[in-house]
Formats: structure tokens, sequence, C-alpha cells
């Protein structure tokens, strides 16, 4: 089976707080762009009230308009697990009653993944507990592997023993692809550029960043648009697609994140031309989901601009096809 | 983004009942994600220069009006991300001419933990009590 494309519904959470996109008008866009899956972001656009205590009703009306459209349930990015009490965590007991809600949730859906929250991802003992929960469900727990994380650090390297010593199918890792960045976000770029970064600052961290050698940069002679700037290229990570390859079993969903994709059709930021034939090559065969993520930076530039989130998401999907041929 | 359109102009309206005008009620949009209710530490509003205290506020979500302090134990019941509840402030006067508002919402704990949004707006006090009167 060939790669899959999906779209998380995360790509467009500004539409969704200006009334521009509803459930069904996200799920009308995804359709339209010839996507099959859809992927969910637990706090920004839920089912229902009060997930994941959601009744028949809205389960049976969520899935039926899916059906219409011809959608199916990928995976559902969790983010729940603080505690809703003033002044205390949650007790072992209570998040290991939130994990199985939301298993029993997704599995009643129909979603296949369960995009962990990481404070679970880290507990170990909650987290092979967990596990047999997945099985019983017949949902699989993914680990993001998001930057700064990359595919050989030690959290991803723990996780894979994890897998192995529990011999499940359930558990699995979901690289986002933000991970590839090999040019840095050129948006916040001019928004420095903007604020009154110099050039030749900017163009220093650039440098240092494609040669990884960030960390001898001299901080103390930057102004604070150049900080920023450097904050930001310390938080990217341009990990090497090859180390996909032995990783290959281990990888049953990605998020395809981006930043923007311009007019001519290329992304500014991460090196898809560079991640899609490595992704065939291994055999992936499952999504690869559109996660926007660059209204953060028309939002943070404080310009007055709203992102084309739509139009972005079409762009990738345009770009994606065109590589995946 | 959020932050800017947690409320405009347009989401402002004074609240008449029984003919008497009780207050201003502003349409107010979560500009964060999903949150429990009782992670809402404190919503605080300044009307031309006069201060309204969480204690002195109420908060309608799904038709359920709640205090402040009812707030603080509902633990289950979760404001969805983009989602508009009303909240209504005691302030009974109409006067000409613009009303400065200043509306700052805290949340102390939730899904990126404690956070504080702040937004100003300047409204036409005729134009609401012209326009929203019942």
């Amino acid at each position: 089976m060939a790669i899959r494309l999906g779209v998380s519904l995360y790509s467009y959470r500004e539409a969704w707080y200006r009334e521009e996109l509803d459930m069904r008008g996200c799920i009308r866009e995804l359709a339209s762009l010839g996507a099959t899956g859809v992927e969910l972001f637990a706090g920004y656009q839920n089912i229902g009230h009060n997930h994941p205590d959601l009744s028949d009703w809205e389960i049976a009306r969520f899935r039926d308009l899916l059906e219409e459209f011809g959608i199916e349930p990928v995976c559902f990015d969790s983010m729940f697990g603080w505690s809703p009490h003033r002044g205390r965590e949650l007790t072992y007991a209570e998040a290991r009653m939130m994990v199985e809600k939301e298993l029993k949730l997704l599995s009643r859906i129909g979603f296949r993944f369960l995009r962990m929250p990481y404070y679970l991802a880290f507990q170990r003992p909650l987290m092979a507990d967990c596990l047999s929960m997945a099985e019983y469900y017949g949902v699989t727990f993914g680990l993001e592997v998001h930057a700064p994380m990359t595919m050989r650090c030690d959290r991803v390297t723990s996780f894979v023993e994890l897998i192995e010593a529990k011999k499940t199918r359930f558990a699995t890792l979901i690289p986002d692809l933000g991970i590839y960045s090999n040019r840095l976000i050129l948006r916040l770029r001019e928004n420095a550029l903007r604020e009154g970064a110099r050039e030749e600052c900017l163009r220093e961290i650039d440098e240092a960043y494609a040669a990884k050698t960030l960390s001898v940069l001299d901080e103390a002679k930057l102004s604070e648009p150049e900080k920023a700037y450097l904050k930001h290229a310390r938080s990217q990570v341009m990990d090497d697609p090859e180390l996909l390859v032995p990783l290959a079993p281990y990888i049953g969903h990605i998020h395809a994140k981006f930043n923007e994709v311009n007019a001519g059709g290329r992304d500014t930021n991460i090196a898809y031309e560079r991640i899609i034939p490595v992704l065939q090559r291994i055999g992936y065969d499952g999504y690869l989901c559109s996660e926007y993520e660059g209204q953060a930076y028309y939002q943070y530039g404080k310009y007055g601009t709203y992102a084309p989130e739509v139009e972005q998401v079409r762009r990738q999907h345009a770009l994606l096809r065109s590589l995946l041929q | 983004m959020t932050t800017q359109l947690m409320f405009t102009e347009a989401d402002v309206a004074y609240e008449w009942r029984e003919g008497l005008l009780r207050g201003l009620a502003i349409s107010l949009k979560n500009p964060d994600g999903a949150v429990e209710l009782s992670l809402v530490e404190a919503i605080e509003v300044e009307l031309n220069g006069e201060r309204f205290g969480w204690d002195e506020l109420s908060f309608t979500l799904r038709d359920e009006t709640y205090s402040a302090g009812l707030m603080a134990t509902l633990t289950t019941t979760r404001w969805e991300y983009g989602e508009r509840a009303i909240l209504h402030v005691p302030y009974t006067y109409i006067k000409y001419g613009s009303m400065h508002i200043c509306l700052t919402l805290r949340f102390c704990g939730g899904m990126r933990g404690p956070l504080s949004f702040t937004k100003e707006l300047c409204v036409d006090s005729m134009r609401l009590s012209l326009t929203k009167g019942n």
C-alpha cells in the first residue's frame, strides 16, 4: 500500500477560532484535497463537550460526518493529563482512568493511534500499565518525536526498548517531520528584521545552524530580536532522514509538520525532498498528516494578518503529491 | 490572534431584565486550549477605570451560570477552545461617549500551564444601549 495523506485539524485552529470553519467545514475541506484521513488535536477541535466523556449522539454524529466525506479517523493527539484540581497533581489511579477513558472513546470512534501526552510517555510504570489497555481497546500508543528530540535521542531509544521488552504491536513512534528543518523559519527571520535585527547577525546564525555550530556563537553581542532568532534556531533540529531506516519497523504514523510552502510550491523550512524518498524506500505505508504551524509567526509578528491556513495546507498537499509520484 | 479576538465590540452588550439595567454582558471566547472551569483562576474587568474583581462577576457557559467560587470546584466541566461564554459585569451606568474595557483572563493550569490573556477595547456606550436593549 502506498503512503496516504491526511490532515491534522490543528492546521485549521485559527480558522476554527474565527468561526470560519467548523467540524463539517474542516472535513469537507479535507475531502476536497483528496485526503482520506483526519487527525484531531485534543483541546482545540474536540468532537463534543467534555472529552473524553462524550455522548453516544456526539460520537455517532462525528462518525456519520466522516463517512459522508469518505474520511477515516487516524490519530488523536492527546494533550490531557494535567490535573483539574488546584494545588495537586493527578494520582496514578486518576491518570490511568483518564487514559482508559480516552482509549475507550477512540476505540468507539475508530481512531487507530493515540499520540500520547508526554507526561505519560516518560512515566514508565504508568506507560507499561497502559500498554495492556491499549491492546484491549485496539488503539496504538504513539510517542511523538518532536524537536528538539531526534530519532537517535535517548527517549526514542528507551521507547523502542520498551516496545521490544513488551513485544507489543500497540506502541509506535510518530516522527514529527519538523525534526528535518534544514533551514530556519523564513517568516520568523522577516519578523526579526522588521524588529531591528541586523542582516549580518541573522546570516551568521543561519550559517551556524547549517554548520551545527550554534553553541559557539557569542550571544552577548546580539540585540533582543537577534537573541530571539538565536533562541528559535536552538529549538530547531536538522536530523538525518537516513536515521528513519533502522527505525522503520517502529514507525506507524507521521506528522507532516510545516511552517510555510511558498507560492512556488517549495517548503521554505523542511527538507521534504529528502524525506519522502527515504519513506518510500523503507516501505512506509501509513499516513502523512499535514500539521501546519505557521500561524504562530503571523501571530507573534503582530502585523495584524492571519495565516492563510487553508491555502497553506492545499499547497503542502500539492507538494507532497508531486514528491510521492 | 486569539487574544485579539477574545471579544470584540460586537460582543459587548447591556443586559436588561424586567425593564431594568442589570449590567454589562461580554461574550468571551476561550483563547487557549480547552480548560476545566476549576482552572479559570480569575477574570478581572476594568470599565472606564472602575475595577470589578472575579468575585463580583458571574460566568455563563452552555446556559449554566456560575460564580467564581463555584467554578473553582468544577473539575469536569470544560470550556472548549474558541467556545463562547458570557461574562456578566454588574456595571449599571449608561454614559455618553466611549467606554474603555480592559479584561484579563487567567488560567492556573491546563494544556500550557498558568497563562494570562489581556485585551483592551474602546466601545461606544450609546451604541450598546441602543442596539442591545430589550
